[in-house]
C-alpha cells in the first residue's frame, strides 16, 4: 500500500513539474547536438546556442516571449539523432530544429522534416548530400572548401605533389575522395594516400611509408585527437612538408596536441576571430568569459560561431513571421546580408549558407593567423 | 622501408612487451588475466603527465607515474582481486573488467574527456642504422628502457629470495606456503611489478604520442594481452617475445599489405600462431 501511495506521490510530482514547465508563452527551439561522443564539437556548439539564448531573452524576448532551448544529445549515431528529433517534434512540438552535426546524422533525419513540417537547421554537416535535401546548413560544404584549399595549395604553396594520410571513417574517407578529385582538378598528383584507424596513436607503419616518395605537401583529414599526433610524428621521423588540414584542426587543442609540429600548418575557417563587427566583439566576450569560467571546458570557438548565427536567425525569424514553419522557412529563403559573427548571411536555394567563404588560417608561432 | 617498419615496430613491440609482462606475471602467479592492465598503463602516464605540468620535473615526474601504476595495482589487488581468492577464476575475472570500467571512467571524471600533451617537447635527433633507418634518440631510449627493464626483472625473479618466491608461488601455492613462504607478499609483489612495468609503459607512450587521454590504455591493454597470449601466457620471455612479434606483425602488416587492417594484422598473427601452437610461442604444457 505505502509502495502505491509513493508511486502516485512520484507521479504527482512529475507531472507537476511537467505543468509547471511548461509555461504558456515559452517559444520552444530544439537542438540535437554531440553531448557525449564528440563532445569536444558539441559543448562549444551548445555553448553558441546559449549565448545567443542569453542575449535574446536579455533584451525581452522574441515579441515579449522568452526562448528556451531544449538540448537533446546525437550520441554520435544516426538512429539516435532521429529518435532525438522525434522527442523533439511530438513531444517538445518545436517547430525548428537546430542540428545535429554531422552529415549521416543530418541525412538520416533529412526524409523525416519536411513530412512532419519542421525546419531543421544542421550548423556542421559537411556533405555535399546535404544540400537540396530541405535541410539548412550553417556552415561551407567540404568540397566548396576542398576548392579553397586546394586552390592555396596551387596558387600560394606551389605545390607540385600531395601525400595524404586520412582518418578511416566517413569524414576522413569523405576528404578523401573530394580532395583527391580537386587536387587533380588544380593539376596536383596525389603520389600516395594511407589511412589510420580513429583512436590510433601510432602512425609510423604508414609515415614510413609516406616517406618513401616525394611531396611537398602532406594532407591529413580528420579530427584532431589523431591528427595532431600524426602530424607531430610525421614530424619526428623528418617529414618536412607543408601540412593542411579540415576543420577538425581549427582549434587550439591542435597546437596545443602537435606543439612545434604544426607551424606552417594551413587549415579552412568558417570564422574569423578577427572579424571586426561589434555583433562579433560581444559574442567573442561572451565566449571567452564563459571558458574563462570553466577552465577544462574545450574551446573551439568556430562551432560556437556557427551556432550562435544559426540560433540568432531563427529568433529573427520568428520574430517577423511568427512561430510557425512556414514562416521561419520563409524568413531563411528571402534574408539577404544576416549581419552573423561568421560574415554577412543568406541561404541558397539549396538551403547552403552563403557568406564570404572559407577562411583559411595558418600556423604562426603556436597560433592560428589569417593566411588568406 | 623494411628495415625501417621493423625498426617501428621493434619500438612499439616493446611497450607492449612491458604491458604483456604484467599480464603474464599475475596470470602466472595468480591464474587470472588482470583487464585492468591497461587502465595502469593509462593512470602511469597520466601521473607523469599532471605532475611534470605542475612541477617541470621530468625525474620526479617519471617517479610520480610509476608510484601512481603500482597505487592503482595495489589498491586492485587489495579490493578487486584478494576477496574473490579461491574462487572460481571466471569471478576474479568479471571482477577484473569491472575495474577497468571503473578505473577509465574515473580517469574521465578526473582528467576530462581531452588528450593531454607532454608538457616538454623532446627535440628529435635522429641516427641512421644499417644505412637505411633512421632512429630517434626518442625511440632509441624506449627500446633501451623497455629491455633494461625486462633484464632487471628477469634477474630479480632468477636470482633474488623475492623472485624465488614469486616463482615458487606461481609453481604451487600451498607447497610454497607449506614451505614458509609469504604467499600473500608473493601477490602483493607481482601486482606492484606488473603495475611498474605498465606504469613505464605508459610513460614513454605519453612522450612519444603526445597524447594522454583516458581512453589510451584500451588499445594497447587488448594488444598486449594478445601478446602475452601469443608468447604463451605466464612464461616471462614468452611476452617479451609475444610483444615484439605482434608489434612487428602489425607494422609490416599496415606497411605492405593494407593500412586500413592495421589493428587487424595484430590479432591474425595472434590466431596464426594459436592455430599451430595453442600453448603459445614459449608456453609450457600445463
Amino acid at each position: 500500500m505505502k509502495k502505491i501511495l509513493l508511486v502516485c506521490a512520484l507521479c504527482m510530482c512529475v507531472l507537476g513539474m511537467g505543468i509547471c514547465q511548461a509555461k504558456a508563452e515559452d517559444i520552444k527551439i530544439g537542438a540535437i547536438l554531440r553531448l557525449s561522443i564528440g563532445a569536444s564539437d558539441g559543448i562549444p556548439a551548445k555553448r553558441g546556442i546559449e549565448i545567443a539564448v542569453k542575449e535574446i531573452n536579455a533584451a525581452g524576448g522574441i515579441n515579449g516571449n522568452p526562448l528556451v532551448v531544449i538540448f537533446e544529445d546525437s550520441k554520435d549515431s544516426p538512429q539516435a539523432s532521429v529518435s532525438a528529433f522525434q522527442k523533439l517534434t511530438s513531444m517538445d512540438k518545436v517547430q525548428v530544429v537546430i542540428g545535429p552535426m554531422m552529415s549521416g546524422e543530418a541525412l538520416a533525419v533529412a526524409p523525416i522534416a519536411p513530412r512532419d513540417g519542421i525546419v531543421v537547421i544542421t550548423p556542421t554537416a559537411t556533405s555535399p548530400k546535404v544540400s537540396g535535401s530541405g535541410l539548412y546548413r550553417g556552415c561551407t560544404r567540404i568540397d566548396k572548401q576542398a576548392e579553397v584549399l586546394t586552390k592555396y595549395a596551387k596558387d600560394v604553396l606551389k605545390t607540385t605533389k600531395v601525400a595524404i594520410l586520412y582518418s578511416n571513417e566517413p569524414y576522413g574517407k569523405g576528404c578523401n575522395e573530394v580532395f583527391t578529385k580537386f587536387f587533380g582538378d588544380v593539376g596536383i598528383p596525389v603520389v600516395i594516400a594511407e589511412s589510420f584507424m580513429v583512436g590510433d596513436r601510432d602512425f609510423s607503419a604508414q609515415l614510413t611509408k609516406i616517406k618513401q616518395n616525394e611531396f611537398d605537401l602532406i594532407f591529413i583529414p580528420g579530427y584532431l585527437q589523431e591528427t595532431a599526433p600524426a602530424i607531430s610524428q610525421a614530424r619526428k621521423i623528418g617529414i618536412n612538408a607543408v601540412s593542411m588540414g579540415v576543420y577538425g584542426d581549427m582549434a587550439p587543442k591542435y597546437i596545443e596536441l602537435a606543439g612545434k609540429a604544426s607551424e606552417g600548418h594551413v587549415n579552412g575557417s568558417e570564422y574569423n576571430e578577427a572579424y571586426d563587427t561589434p555583433t562579433n566583439k560581444k559574442f567573442k566576450t561572451e565566449y571567452y568569459k564563459i571558458i574563462k569560467a570553466n577552465p577544462t571546458e574545450t574551446n573551439n570557438i568556430m562551432f560556437a560561431a556557427i551556432t550562435y548565427d544559426m540560433t540568432k536567425m531563427v529568433a529573427k525569424a520568428i520574430a517577423e513571421k511568427g512561430y510557425t514553419p512556414e514562416g521561419i522557412k520563409g524568413y531563411l529563403d528571402t534574408v539577404k546580408d544576416f549581419d552573423g559573427v561568421t560574415g554577412k548571411l543568406s541561404f541558397d536555394k539549396n538551403g547552403d549558407v552563403v557568406k564570404q567563404g572559407v577562411y583559411l588560417f595558418k600556423v604562426k608561432n603556436g597560433k592560428y593567423v589569417k593566411a588568406q | 622501408m623494411l628495415i625501417q617498419q621493423l625498426v617501428n615496430g621493434l619500438v612499439v613491440g616493446s611497450v607492449y612487451a612491458l604491458v604483456a609482462l604484467g599480464y603474464t606475471m599475475i596470470y602466472g602467479i595468480l591464474g587470472i588475466i588482470n583487464f585492468a592492465q591497461g587502465e595502469i598503463y593509462m593512470y602511469g602516464a597520466f601521473g607523469a603527465v599532471l605532475t611534470l605540468a605542475a612541477t617541470g620535473e621530468l625525474g620526479l615526474a617519471v617517479m610520480a607515474g610509476v608510484g601512481t601504476a603500482c597505487l592503482v595495482g595495489f589498491l586492485l589487488e587489495r579490493i578487486a582481486f584478494r576477496p574473490l581468492r579461491g574462487m572460481h577464476p571466471l569471478i576474479p575475472l568479471i571482477s577484473a573488467i569491472g575495474a577497468s570500467i571503473l578505473l577509465s571512467s574515473l580517469a574521465r571524471l578526473l582528467f576530462g574527456p581531452d588528450d593531454r600533451s607532454f608538457p616538454i617537447e623532446f627535440n628529435p635527433v635522429s641516427y641512421t642504422i644499417f644505412g637505411a633507418a633512421e632512429i630517434t634518440g626518442l625511440q632509441l631510449i624506449i627500446i633501451g628502457v623497455s629491455f633494461g627493464l625486462m633484464v632487471i626483472l628477469s634477474i630479480f625473479v632468477n636470482m633474488t629470495k623475492h623472485g624465488k618466491a614469486i616463482m615458487a608461488v606461481a609453481m604451487d601455492s600451498d607447497a610454497a606456503r607449506l614451505s614458509g613462504i609469504n604467499v600473500n607478499n608473493a601477490y602483493v609483489i607481482t601486482f606492484l611489478l606488473g603495475s611498474a612495468l605498465s606504469g613505464v609503459a605508459g610513460i614513454l607512450m605519453a612522450v612519444y604520442y603526445n597524447a594522454t587521454s583516458f581512453s589510451m590504455g584500451l588499445l594497447p591493454g587488448l594488444k598486449a594481452f594478445s601478446a602475452a597470449i601469443l608468447g604463451g601466457v605466464g612464461s616471462i620471455p614468452g611476452a617479451i617475445v609475444g610483444g615484439l612479434v605482434l608489434g612487428i606483425a602489425e607494422n609490416l602488416g599496415a606497411a605492405y599489405i593494407s593500412s586500413s587492417f592495421k589493428d587487424a594484422f595484430a590479432f591474425i598473427a595472434l590466431v596464426l600462431v594459436l592455430i599451430i601452437r595453442p600453448r603459445g610461442i614459449m608456453g609450457s604444457r600445463k
